[in-house]
């Protein structure tokens, strides 16, 4: 028996706009790197915690972040990497490694991220490396994924 | 801090999902009659004595396991209903148009649905309608492609 | 907290991939009417109905008030609770509340996934994420950098994760609940195919289709209803702060760890493997059971794989860890983490059947794990003292 045949399925797809409001410290992050291609955080006034990616208060002392910033990276270290082996993964990300970064200025354990890797021999990647970004150098929108391209080693 | 450096984005997060529902046993043989022969069921719970439409496979009320399937006919009455003059992507068809809650006779139970063949002036609560079926049938609810008024 | 609350019944599916033969409300159904005839309670005998389950995981939202017939919730009070991967254990708490607090004697809860419903790939969830900031891989890269870490800091092999999962797939070969029931050699681990590495697909939970509902009763009831109440001794919710990888990095407490120190604490647990006697914990990945385990301090730090070596976590072994063959071979996402409270209260009962473990279990905890890295657990007893 087919299921098909046995118990009839209705399809039902769902199609959703969602828009999704940074708020003004994650704004000023985007702006910074839209505009100046620079990388910013700001600080918890309490405990001098960099924050990043910034935002409006300090999970430690919960507390109202400061407004005084900081530039992070643009330099980074190179935590951990993986090839997106698993059928459409990479075609989502557009990338067939994806790392998980921490900028220079940041703690680490809570401010890494992942982004693509941008490599001409993946066998050289090592955990630890030196990476830098690799900015978008056409029409910059505002948003960490598509405003850097990727990250690449640093030579030399 | 002036304002345009507090400028908070909007990001766009399109989402699109292609969900598939099981109908079940209860909702297949619904489903089913209604496309192959154009017959409306209900099913019956007997200790509460109230027909479902549509049918389920547990009564709500009492809990028991229902099996008494009855054949409803394609005419019934509007317990109430409303003229939609805006469009949504998600409305069923074009603005204006009329639907209601048709309880058919032998159900206990009213069903939403559109509409049709009738002046959208000229709708009452209480007025006689019956199911017009598509020609070309799915197996879902719009299978039953409104009602008119008899 | 003022009064006690217990598990006065346990009813779960079977949990497979698909399950085209019956609607969400018919399989919720399915598990309502399992424990309610373990309770051996009516509906009418039901106070208060609590739900859950991933929203968004099937398409259909506000399931509680469509599944009245699925439940039996028809005029009863109650409502939804949702945390997702957590959602089960919440609406375990949830309920154990409602009953403590005087206000219901009885208290059913359920819980229900349908992954068969959902897009492939878990479309939905590719959503649970912080939604602002950047690239993710989701579960699947987490669980890798879990396994990547462990290895490093611990000495642990990947053979070592492989015996972890032949450890669960015997166990779920003995619960006939369970959904990935495979008689696998370590041959097959090994083999199977690398997601992201060291995260094979043996070593990540399944997609499944399945509910489980429990029944909890007040203090003053729970006895009359049954001669085995499983009470309810402390429960506690951790949440952690989203936006790191915590999964690779352990100089900060994580939310297991939290929880475990306050519930051993509260609780008077000085040595856990001797005080508790079986462990459900929700690990979504043979690599996070090894890391779990030491973080809820069944081990000593580093000492996990060792522990599954020497057969410590198997069924016979002195500390059984997911007798059930646990989240890799079961995982109705809203669901699993009832099921993790289910089976530790059946263990507790002495009817888990085959599966159930050697040792007297007086005590067993149940957790569940979710989204940013949050953790609930809960302490069951035979006794309340
Ligand atoms: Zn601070
Ligand atoms: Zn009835």
């Amino acid at each position: 028996m087919t299921e098909k045949a046995e118990f009839m399925r209705l399809p039902a797809t769902v199609n959703l706009e969602y828009k999704y409001s940074t708020g003004r410290y994650l704004g000023r992050f985007y702006k910074e790197l839209r505009d100046n291609k620079r990388l910013v955080a700001n600080k918890c006034g309490k405990c001098g915690r960099v924050l990043f990616p910034p935002r409006i208060a300090c999970p430690d002392c919960m507390v109202r972040a400061s407004d005084e910033w900081v530039e992070v990276g643009p330099q980074a270290t190179l935590i951990f990497f993986y090839e997106l082996q698993i059928p459409g993964l990479a075609e989502r990300h557009a990338a067939n490694y994806l790392g998980v970064l921490a900028l220079d200025g940041t703690e680490a354990e809570l401010s890494c991220f992942e982004h693509r890797l941008m490599v001409d021999d993946p066998g050289k990647l090592r955990e630890g490396m030196r990476m830098e970004p690799v900015f978008n150098e056409e029409g910059r929108t505002g948003r960490i994924r598509d405003d850097i391209l990727g990250f690449k080693p640093i030579e030399g | 801090m002036k304002r345009e450096e507090t400028e908070a984005f909007v990001l766009a997060q399109p989402y699109s999902a292609p969900y598939e529902h099981a109908t079940g046993p209860v909702g297949t043989r619904f489903f089913t009659e209604l496309r192959d022969n154009q017959k409306i069921l209900g099913m019956k719970c007997s200790g509460c004595n109230i027909v479902y439409m549509p049918p389920r496979s547990t009564c709500p009320r009492c809990f028991a396991k229902l099996e008494e399937w009855v054949e409803l006919g394609d005419e019934g009455t509007l317990l109430t209903y409303t003229v939609v003059r805006y469009h949504e992507p998600t409305h069923p068809t074009d603005a204006p148009f009329a639907y209601g809650i048709i309880k058919l006779d032998g159900a206990d139970t009213g069903i939403g649905h559109l509409l049709g063949e009738v002046d959208l002036k000229n709708i009452s609560i209480g007025m006689r309608v019956k199911a017009v079926f598509k020609e070309e049938r799915e197996g879902n609810l719009l299978d039953i492609k409104y009602f008119k008024p008899i | 907290m003022a009064g006690r609350a217990a598990i006065v019944g346990v009813g779960q599916t079977y949990h497979r991939s698909k399950r085209p033969d019956v609607n969400q409300i018919e399989m919720i159904n399915e598990a309502v009417r399992a424990a309610l005839e373990d309770a051996q309670l009516t509906p009418k005998e039901i106070d208060c109905v609590l739900f859950g389950n991933m929203e968004q995981a099937e398409g259909s939202y506000l399931m509680d008030c469509w599944a009245t017939e699925g439940t039996g919730a028809y005029l009863k009070e109650g409502c939804k609770v949702h945390t997702g991967g957590t959602t089960g254990a919440s609406v375990a708490e949830a309920a154990a509340h409602h009953a403590a607090s005087g206000l219901f004697d009885t208290v059913l809860a359920v819980t229900y996934e349908k992954q068969d419903e959902t897009p492939a790939g878990m479309g939905p969830l590719a959503l649970v994420q912080d939604y602002l900031w950047a690239i993710h891989t989701g579960a699947f890269g987490w669980f890798a950098r879990m396994g990547r870490k462990y290895m490093l800091e611990t000495g642990c092999q990947e053979e070592h994760a492989a015996i972890t999962r032949l450890k669960s797939d015997r166990c779920a070969c003995k619960n006939p609940h369970a959904h990935l029931r495979l008689n696998l050699t370590m041959q097959d681990v090994l083999n199977s195919r690398m997601l992201l590495y060291p995260l094979r697909l043996l070593y990540m939970c399944p997609t499944t289709a399945g509910a489980c509902a429990l029944v909890f009763a007040s203090e003053e009831r729970a006895p009359k209803i049954t001669k085995k109440p499983v009470w309810v001794k402390d429960w506690e919710t951790v949440h952690y702060e989203m936006v790191g990888y915590e999964a690779y990095f352990t100089s900060r407490m994580t939310s297991m760890e939290t929880a475990a120190n306050r519930i051993y604490h509260r609780n008077g647990i000085t040595n856990v493997r001797r005080d508790i006697q079986c462990a459900e914990i929700y690990e979504p990945s043979t690599w996070s059971e090894l890391q779990f385990s030491e973080w809820f301090h069944f081990c000593e730090k580093g000492e996990a794989w060792r522990m599954a070596e020497k057969g410590v976590s198997d069924l016979e072994g002195e500390f059984p860890i997911n007798p059930s063959g646990g989240v890799v071979c079961t995982n109705p996402i809203g669901c699993t983490a009832m099921v993790r409270v289910a089976e530790a209260a059946l263990q507790i009962r002495g009817d888990a059947g085959e599966h159930q473990v050697t040792r007297d279990v007086k005590r067993a905890v149940a957790t569940g794990f979710g989204g940013s890295f949050w953790t609930e657990m809960l302490l069951l007893q035979r006794s309340w003292d």
